[in-house]
């Protein structure tokens, strides 16, 4: 046994011993987990793999980040708040990114993501694998098995190495964990192995062991660790035995390293503690990185220029069809990942017809496994690939919520703009078609206001290849929402008489229908399927109300390009907002809140939406609670006072 | 064809986004000189008119009553005559977007049909709302929801049998904006001028029974006489309008134990110098017992506030709701022999100048009291602009016959005269 990894180890727990100190002293802010006990599985693992190589990690990372990337000042500097740590400061303790070495303090989240990250590797074809650490605790997420099942069964390249620590926080697993921890990577399938940090020179050789089969063999494997931290989960939080502790304190191999020899112990302190004061020092004279490094201010474009739009005698899901057959042909990073894509289904709604047959490689049929493949296209996104994932109703991406909040939102800005995820979701929404409560919502209200993801939706005035070129092109997440009744209609076919239709300069355009002549005097924004429902109806309220519409069609939902609206409704002082969500806290409350902010006069309002109940099955039923044209129209003459 | 000018609007004030054309000199396709006045604009201050740089054919872009937005182009001069240049222009804008077919909102459809009006006239039009029946037409419609100066308005009811409602000219509603940007909400102003009341008093306190010492009852029954004269000061901006009062009721302030109360004297103007006195004396006696009724205090078109009890030498008083304007009356200052009247007026609604006249025209009546002799004459002798009689004009000079417009001999007070 090689004593600089005795060496190695001790620097790790130094640094985290360092961190609680600092953290007693009020120098740090947040919290820290530390891994004191466990720093042999990080140097086995981290340390033995190559620099090409990608590590994912969770929230008690301190440990794997040293062995992986030696890059202590980072470190101190980053959980020290200061512009020079690894991520300036804004991830922290648990939130690290260097290199190829990633963490994230969501359990369970971080497999898929590192699993595509992984398939990345292997549709690259260049023999990296990857490592991603979990605890005995994140055995309880469900994502994990839906990753587990997936990497057995598509050959991903990537290592789960799984450090028991027998708690979680501070419940012991024999409260919460059933059966065998090993049976569970069995039963997929998946092969594995078992080391301790307690029998040292055991554990590197099987770490090795472990990181070649996974890089010759191109398959996944289970690396099971059992180990045993000496500290708290966190700092307070500690109700274990005493005794307990004290037994694997005597065992542990650093303190048994330091009673057989005090000597080199003792030198290998005073070395790395001078080392750490030094670097503590240094940084504590850092700055700290200006909000305005961090903050992105949301552009608006004032400057709008507007043009007709243009008649395809084509159905909009094979606009979409052809964009992704055009751009998979151009376009090496492009992967379709989704449920029942394959040929000759090609998807509930035939969105992916003939594409497997074209781009085998690229097209990927999933278990329905919706947080997985989110994350996997978010692995995919990271490692350069651009992934599109199909969740094949729009009432399951709740199933992915955690993939978009927690992670696809989030990695931009956490590793302090060091990456970008450009992973897109596309989903259909809407009802129509009596698929009943759950299959025929809008739930877009949930997918506005993520941060730092742009939510589109599309419409059948204009061609979706346009915007779904737009998109491939964005540096950052994109969720797209389409409509079901929308895809088996033309584009821009719905014409109603004495009505321009125009398109802005905007990257997304805005949709603008309005009087041929005359001046507007009432205000509509709507967007996605309820726009043809809305254009239905435009000339009756004409007739019936005497105010002239203009109707706005948002091709961009989150954020929203408000220049047209706030034009428009500064003349006519009335605005109607029709979605088919449900009206509280949706797309048209936003919408009223912005314009009413940002004009200086009063506004008749009204959010025109869903009855707020579960969508019912039968037709009758149906219509009534989503905003028909009888509805709308109905809506519209009594907020007129008519 | 060859465009030889093209005129935009100058910007001659710096406070006005918009002027109002006023008149159009030429038709459409006249042949104009070089120096010819070709349009007049207002302004917020001042109407300015626009001449030829060049000799040529003349084509409007803009018409009468027009607000036009500075540095727009109103007027194009060509070398030879414009063709139906209105359709090429409009078909410049649309030849994308052809109208095949007008439709028409049923209330324009139930107009037209109820009034006969055709609907050819409708030809070029996209959507006809009763609105654009109304603009064809002419007819004046309250053009409010649609103008573009005031943005905020509240509507409040108003009583058509009581009041006259008038638009504001646009100059107004402009200068409004203009002050409103500074001062908000708050456009008042305020005139004052003092009396000489030098041997005032001796002469005017024999009128009366009770109320020696004060000019209050004088000014009341002067000031009704000269709402005639002057009908924007009996009236109040409602709507972005002007609403002026058909008859003239005088308030007064009155603050004694009982608190501050405006109290009305109705028909004021009809009322002679002693019913007046004993209209005061009455409504006194009620607020002091409590005993005014609703009637007494509701419908006041001007107020008049007396603070010469008070030893008050100089104040400015705050306008009432539905009034236009308030009159402020001092204490008499015994040493320089002078009282001072404070007009504070809704800007909005009197200009400065049309305040200062009135203030001006009540101090002369009043101090015209200073030649009266005791000769009183007994004939029904009227003033036909103020409708004061002889018997109550206690002006040293009488009243002078004048022949009217319609050939009718008539007698003015001198008072009228001097504004005749």
């Amino acid at each position: 046994m090689n004593k600089i990894n005795f060496y190695k180890a001790l620097h790790i727990r130094l640094v985290e011993n360092k961190f609680l100190e600092l953290f007693s002293e009020g120098k740090l802010n947040g919290t820290v987990h530390t891994s004191v006990g466990q720093e042999f599985s990080a140097l086995a693992f981290a340390g033995q793999i190559e620099k090409t190589d990608f590590i994912f990690s969770n929230h008690r990372c301190h440990g794997h980040y040293i062995a992986f990337t030696e890059d202590i000042k980072g470190l101190i500097a980053e959980l020290m708040g200061k512009k020079t740590g690894t991520c300036g400061g804004i991830g922290s303790s648990q939130h690290l990114c260097k290199g190829n070495f990633f963490s994230n303090g969501i359990q369970g989240g971080i497999v898929p993501v590192s699993a595509g990250f992984a398939l990345a590797n292997k549709l690259k074809k260049n023999s990296n694998i990857g490592v991603v650490f979990i605890g005995d605790g994140t055995l309880g997420e469900g994502v994990l098995y839906e990753t587990m099942n997936i990497i057995s069964k598509w050959s991903i390249p990537l290592l789960i190495v799984c450090e028991n620590n027998m708690y979680a926080q501070s419940t012991h697993q024999n409260i919460t964990l059933a059966g065998d921890i090993l049976k569970r990577a069995d039963a997929f399938d998946i092969k594995t192995f078992k080391s301790d940090t307690w029998n040292i020179e055991k554990i590197f050789d099987n770490a090795k062991q472990s990181i070649e089969y996974v890089r010759t063999q191109q398959k996944p494997a289970f690396h099971l660790v059992d180990t045993y931290r000496l500290n708290a989960h966190s700092k307070g939080d500690d109700n274990r035995n005493k005794s307990e502790i004290e037994e694997f304190y005597k065992k542990d191999p650093l303190n048994e390293f330091s009673v057989k020899n005090p000597d080199i112990f003792n030198q290998y302190l005073n070395q790395i503690n001078n080392a750490i004061e030094k670097i503590i020092k240094e940084a504590e004279n850092e700055q700290e990185l200006p909000l305005s490094d961090y903050k992105d201010e949301i552009q608006y474009e004032n400057n709008l220029e507007w043009t007709k739009l243009d008649e395809i005698n084509l159905r909009q899901v094979q606009l979409i069809n052809e964009f992704f057959k055009e751009k998979m042909q151009l376009s090496d990073d492009l992967v379709f990942i989704g449920e029942d894509v394959l040929s000759p289904y090609g998807g509930a709604f035939k969105v992916s017809k003939d594409l497997s047959d074209l781009y085998p490689d690229r097209v990927f049929s999933t278990p329905i496994s919706e947080a997985a493949i989110t994350g996997i296209a978010n692995g995919l996104a990271l490692a350069g690939m651009k992934p599109f994932v199909e969740i094949m109703f729009g009432d399951f991406v709740t199933l992915a919520f955690d993939q978009i909040v927690n992670h696809a939102s989030k990695f931009y800005h956490m590793y302090n703009k060091q990456i970008s995820c450009p992973v897109v979701l596309r989903t259909p929404m809407g009802g129509g078609r009596g698929y009943g409560p759950t299959h025929s919502q809008s739930l877009e209200k949930f997918l506005i206001g993520i941060d730092n993801i742009k939510t589109i939706a599309l419409n059948t005035l204009i061609d979706p290849k346009i915007i779904y070129n737009e998109i491939y092109n964005e540096k950052h997440p994109v969720i797209v929402i389409e409509n079901k009744l929308d895809y088996g209609k033309k584009i821009h076919k719905n014409i109603v008489k004495n009505y321009k239709y125009e398109k802005s300069s905007h990257q997304y355009p805005v949709i603008k229908i309005s009087p041929l002549k005359s001046q507007a005097t009432a205000t509509i924004v709507t967007y996605g399927g309820s726009a043809n429902i809305v254009i239905n109806i435009l000339e009756k309220l004409f007739v019936e109300t005497d105010y002239k519409f203009e109707l706005f069609v948002l091709t961009k939902i989150n954020p929203i390009d408000y220049k047209p609206i706030i034009d428009s409704v500064s003349k006519t002082k009335i605005l109607f907002t029709v979605e088919e969500g449900s009206a509280t806290s949706g797309i048209g409350s936003e919408i009223i809140a912005f314009v009413s902010e940002n004009v200086d006069f009063k506004i008749l309002c009204k959010r025109i939406a869903s009855e707020p109940f579960p969508i019912p099955s039968v037709k009758s039923l149906e219509n009534n609670v989503l905003p028909s044209e009888q509805n709308i129209f109905f809506e519209i003459i009594k907020s007129l006072n008519l | 064809m060859k465009l030889l000018q093209e005129i935009k609007i100058p910007q001659e004030s710096v406070n006005d986004k918009f002027v109002t054309v006023v008149s159009v000199l030429y038709n459409e396709n006249d042949f104009v000189e070089k120096g010819d006045m070709l349009i007049e604009l207002e302004t917020s201050k001042a109407i300015f008119t626009i001449e030829s740089e060049v000799s040529g054919y003349i084509k409007y872009y803009c018409q009468v009553n027009d607000e036009v937005e500075v540095n727009s182009t109103i007027i194009k001069i060509f070398d030879e005559i414009v063709i139906d240049s209105l359709e090429i222009n409009q078909s410049i804008q649309n030849t994308e977007f052809e109208v095949n077919e007008t439709i028409f909102s049923k209330r324009a459809e139930k107009y037209i049909k109820e009034n006969n009006v055709n609907k050819s006239k409708f030809k070029n039009y996209d959507f006809v709302a009763l609105d654009d029946v109304f603009n064809l037409l002419g007819i004046n419609q309250s053009k409010i929801s649609s103008d573009q100066i005031i943005t905020e308005i509240n509507f409040e009811k108003v009583d058509e049998k009581k009041v006259d409602v008038q638009e504001i000219s646009k100059n107004k509603k402009r200068e409004i904006e203009y002050l409103k940007a500074v001062q908000k909400e708050n456009l008042n102003s305020n005139v004052n001028v003092f009396i000489d009341t030098s041997n005032l008093f001796v002469k005017i306190n024999p009128f009366f029974k009770y109320l020696k010492n004060s000019l209050l009852p004088l000014i009341i029954f002067e000031t009704s006489k000269l709402l005639m004269k002057y009908p924007e000061i009996n009236s109040y901006f409602v709507n972005n309008q002007l609403a002026i009062y058909k008859k003239i009721n005088i308030g007064f302030a009155i603050d004694m134990q009982n608190g501050l109360k405006t109290v009305k004297i109705e028909d004021t103007n009809t009322r002679t110098l002693q019913e007046i006195e004993n209209k005061i004396m009455e409504l006194s006696n009620k607020y002091i017992d409590n005993k005014l009724s609703v009637d007494d205090l509701s419908e006041i078109t001007f107020t008049i506030t007396d603070l010469a009890s008070e030893g008050v030498y100089f104040f400015v008083p705050l306008i009432n709701k539905d009034n236009a304007a308030i009159l402020g009356v001092s204490a008499n200052d015994e040493k320089l022999n002078r009282t001072i009247l404070s007009l504070t007026f809704d800007h909005r609604v009197i200009e400065g100048k049309k305040a200062t006249m009135f203030l001006n025209d009540l101090k002369k009546r009043i101090e015209s009291y200073k030649l009266y002799t005791k000769t009183q004459i007994d004939t029904n002798i009227r003033c036909y602009k103020c409708l004061k009689s002889l018997k109550d004009d206690y002006n040293d000079v009488g009243f002078l016959k004048v022949v009217t417009k319609e050939g009718e001999e008539k007698y003015i007070c001198q008072s009228c005269f001097n504004g005749f």
